[in-house]
């Protein structure tokens, strides 16, 4: 498959993690993401690899863990209730630094909410979600191909930073078809997990995977080196896209579908002759704060409109990194309805009205 | 009970009366099954139309979508219980029955996708002795798992065993969306052409979006293949 | 001067923190002498779990990983599914594998997962000091059930090896004690044999353990091998409830 094909976007995830050298796979169904499941019970017979369906999303991270500790490249998908199940388990693997990828096909909440997409999870994404001190990376793609591109780039991120890599995603992306073009990818296999248990074959010392410090200068000292590790992440792999911000007035901050969305309106703005720019995170964790800093510096920039499909998480995060410097408008919808693009441009007239003139 | 009662062979000789649209995961079939029930309305303005989405498996994407479409062609619309809502549980109205005991009508089927969609129609199988049917598989080529004649033979055997129909024929619904020119429908082709031959299963027209379709392709392909020049009408997000 | 005695390879020279007369420790010794026995010290991966043997990551000297509560068979499955050529052995007490871990043990028993699975029972939770476990028996008295666990109230006992041994998959289950030289050697060969079943690949296996825990039952070492006897036997019956006939 090298030319395009017509892919939908969990599909496309499990594609990609397949051609990423990922050969183990464990989850529990739960819509919407449950073709993901479907792809990886066929597929993973044909390149000889490994699928279970676990007896619940508890298990599902757990065998993730055990897989990761073994040296392998292993990916488990979910949506949102299933990973509230997952935090313990994604504790654990941040505790042992062990590689690993967990999809979040996001839908409404909370408790059991309703199928239909939503962002309602960005806080659990990016604020831990689990218990202790820890960060995941966390990728929030806004289009098929990118999808594609990002599941690679988390296994080879996981690998190199001994982190697990959340891709969060909703029900609309997961959902929807684009073509996708299957670049070539060389997985980072020269990543040599010396630190896996694999059995000790005549080793000196065996290995241990574990996150249990009983001495609490020896936990602090790890404490210590994950947060060191958790500082070249943010230096080294912060991931953002920017658009049409050349004497922008306004600028949009959104992730992954409500960024579609707003993408269309700054068309429909400029239409109308107003500026309007975008700055939608890639990663959400490590978040973009310095390059939003810089954008609320520029003169021309007179006000940021965040949109989200939720009661406003993001938002928080852009606040901080805008610090009072220009004021931050947040709009979202819940409950599974998307903004229309009507909703939006309304929103973003009533600013352009109080603020820009 | 019924007592039109009428024998499977005897059953695909006379005019259908449903259509039924089965295939993979996203090949299209509802996007097909609107269009067709609109093709349907124009050759039989005096009938009644109905459209049943019995898309158990996938609440995105539907052809319940299409509603408002429907209801301008003044084209009934059978939906699952709980189709575009926040609940998953897939509930199938008996409404969906009217098809069988009334000869007025004339079914759509949009069926959801793979075996797993296909195993609805296994769950009424008695009821199709009753009625001059036939099963189309709407195939896309660019999309994985029916990508060339073997797997799509292999899809094929698959559907058909769900739903324990046989297939009558290939819809080529191939298609990138909007980045499709007419070159996929050429360069499908020769692959549905294969498929045919290993399966016996005829190709009964090709479809596409009239947008992205050569104006002088007049009902049929420049392969003289039946055209079904289609509307977008399922989409997601109508803001 | 002949040796008599040496200690195992199979364990790490970190010396055991477990109590005076607690049967955690021939357990290890007997798990880590058959690993060196059978020559698969190297090709062993031990899954620690949560309870008193938390850490005996230290002890074991093959690779070892840590699991969170309950979750070791889970744990295990990933592992022996990336290596299925290597052994893979679970360590867990009753609370985490008869409680919050029961639907992972029932699971990878029903999956056939080809791991072995030794369960340590010994009707206490030992850990958190002293709690009603689910193996608790009837009428015993510990800090959660203070009056002696009544039916009425906290229901009753689980009987793990049996409840395991009607499923498929599970193939080799047997319950054995150390309360005396005859049974340690019965329990050592039960343990030898759940390996050799993984290492054909017959399925999963379990040997339970009927052990002690003299701190949180209030009773000397040698008070506590008797109440093994006396009082667990009755409830826990030592012997092979499945795979008696299996050659392997």
């Amino acid at each position: 498959m090298t030319n395009r094909v017509l892919m939908k976007g969990n599909e496309v995830i499990a594609e990609a993690a397949i051609r990423a050298g990922c050969r183990y796979y464990f989850g529990y169904p739960i819509t919407p993401q449950t073709e993901i499941m479907h792809y990886m019970a066929k597929r993973m017979v044909e390149v000889g690899g490994c699928f279970v369906q676990a007896e619940s999303e508890v298990a599902a991270i757990n065998m993730v863990y055990g897989a990761a500790a073994a040296g392998a490249r292993v990916l488990t998908s979910s949506s949102s209730p299933g990973i509230s199940l997952k935090q313990e388990g994604m504790s654990y693997i941040a505790g042992a630094e062990l590689p690993a990828v967990v999809v979040n096909i996001v839908r409404a909440g909370p408790g059991l909410g309703g199928i239909l997409p939503a962002q309602g999870d960005y806080f659990q994404a990016t604020k831990g979600g689990g218990h202790g001190d820890y960060r995941n990376i966390v990728i929030a793609p806004a289009s098929i191909q990118e999808l594609y591109e990002m599941t690679v780039a988390a296994f080879n991120l996981a690998d190199q930073y001994r982190m697990l890599v959340m891709i969060l995603g909703d029900g609309a992306l997961g959902q929807m078809m684009e073509p996708v073009l299957f670049r070539d990818v060389e997985p980072n296999v020269s990543t040599e997990k010396l630190w896996a248990t694999r059995g000790r074959k005549g080793k000196p010392e065996h290995n241990i995977v574990t996150s249990i410090y009983i001495d609490p200068d020896m936990l602090e000292m790890k404490n210590r080196e994950l947060v060191a590790k958790y500082a070249v992440v943010q230096k080294e792999e912060t991931r953002f896209e920017t658009l049409n911000l050349d004497g922008a007035e306004i600028v949009f901050t959104a992730f992954g579908t409500a960024s579609r969305i707003c993408r269309n309106v700054i068309r429909q703005a400029a239409e109308m002759g107003i500026k309007v720019g975008m700055i939608r995170p890639i990663t959400l964790w490590p978040f973009p704060s310095e390059e939003i800093s810089r954008i609320a510096d520029l003169s021309h920039v007179k006000a940021f409109l965040d949109i989200e499909l939720n009661a406003g998480q993001m938002v928080e995060d852009v606040r901080l990194a805008v610090n009072g410097k220009k004021p931050v408008h947040f709009y979202g919808r819940m409950g599974g309805n998307l903004p229309t693009q009507k909703e939006i441009l309304d929103q973003l007239l009533a600013i352009h009205e109080g603020e820009v003139r | 009970m019924y007592t039109n009662h009428i024998e499977p062979d005897d059953a695909k000789k006379l005019q259908p009366r449903l259509y039924i649209f089965i295939g993979a995961y996203g090949s299209g079939k509802s996007e097909v099954s609107v269009n067709f029930a609109g093709k349907l309305r124009k050759e039989n303005p005096q009938r009644r139309i109905l459209l049943a989405d019995l898309d158990i498996v996938n609440p995105f994407y539907r052809s319940a979508d299409a509603k408002s479409v429907l209801e301008e062609d003044n084209i009934r619309l059978i939906t699952p219980n709980f189709a575009n809502t926040n609940v998953d549980v897939p509930s199938v109205p008996g409404e969906i029955f009217s098809v069988f005991d009334d000869k007025e009508v004339i079914g759509v089927f949009d069926i959801g996708g793979e075996d797993l969609g296909a195993r609805i129609l296994s769950s009424m199988h008695s009821r199709f002795s009753g009625i001059a049917y036939r099963v189309y598989m709407v195939v896309n080529t660019l999309r994985p798992f029916t990508a060339d004649a073997e797997n799509i033979a292999k899809m094929a055997v698959e559907l058909a065993q769900a739903a324990r129909l046989s297939i009558d024929g290939f819809v080529d619904n191939t298609n990138l969306l909007s980045n499709t020119s007419k070159d996929e429908l050429e360069q499908s082709y020769p692959i549905l052409s294969r498929a045919s031959a290993i399966t016996g299963i005829p190709l009964v027209f090709a479809s596409g979006l009239d947008e992205n379709l050569p104006a002088d392709w007049d009902g049929y392909t420049n392969q003289n293949v039946p055209l079904l020049r289609m509307k977008r009408t399922v989409l997601y997000n109508k803001g | 001067m002949a040796i008599v005695f040496e200690k195992t390879k199979g364990l790490t020279d970190k010396p055991f923190h477990f109590c005076p007369g607690c049967t955690h420790g021939i357990i290890h010794r007997i798990i880590a002498e058959v690993m060196c026995e059978m020559g698969i010290l190297e090709d062993t991966i031990g899954v620690s779990s949560v309870g008193c043997t938390y850490n005996n990551y230290e002890y074991f000297a093959c690779d070892m990983v840590q699991a969170a509560h309950g979750r070791a068979p889970a744990v295990a499955t990933g592992i022996k599914r990336v290596h299925p050529e290597n052994m893979v052995f679970t360590y867990q007490g009753d609370g985490d594998l008869a409680s919050i871990g029961a639907a992972e043990i029932l699971h990878a028993a029903a999956r056939g997962e080809k791991i072995s699975v030794f369960f340590v029972n010994n009707a206490v939770y030992g850990m958190t000091s002293g709690q009603m476990a689910p193996t608790t028996l009837l009428g015993q008295v510990t800090t959660t059930s203070p009056f002696g666990r009544d039916s009425a109230v906290q229901g009753f006992p689980i009987n793990v090896s049996e409840l395991l041994s009607v499923l498929p998959g599970a193939v080799y289950i047997e319950r054995v004690s150390l309360n005396n030289y005859k049974n340690i050697q019965a329990a050592k060969r039960a343990i030898a044999k759940s390996f050799r079943v993984q290492q054909q690949g017959l399925g999963f296996s379990m040997v339970e353990f009927l052990s002690t825990c003299p701190t949180n039952w209030g009773k000397e070492p040698v008070e506590s091998l008797r109440w093994v006897e006396s009082d667990m036997m009755p409830q826990y019956p030592l012997g092979v409830y499945k795979g008696k006939d299996l050659k392997v």
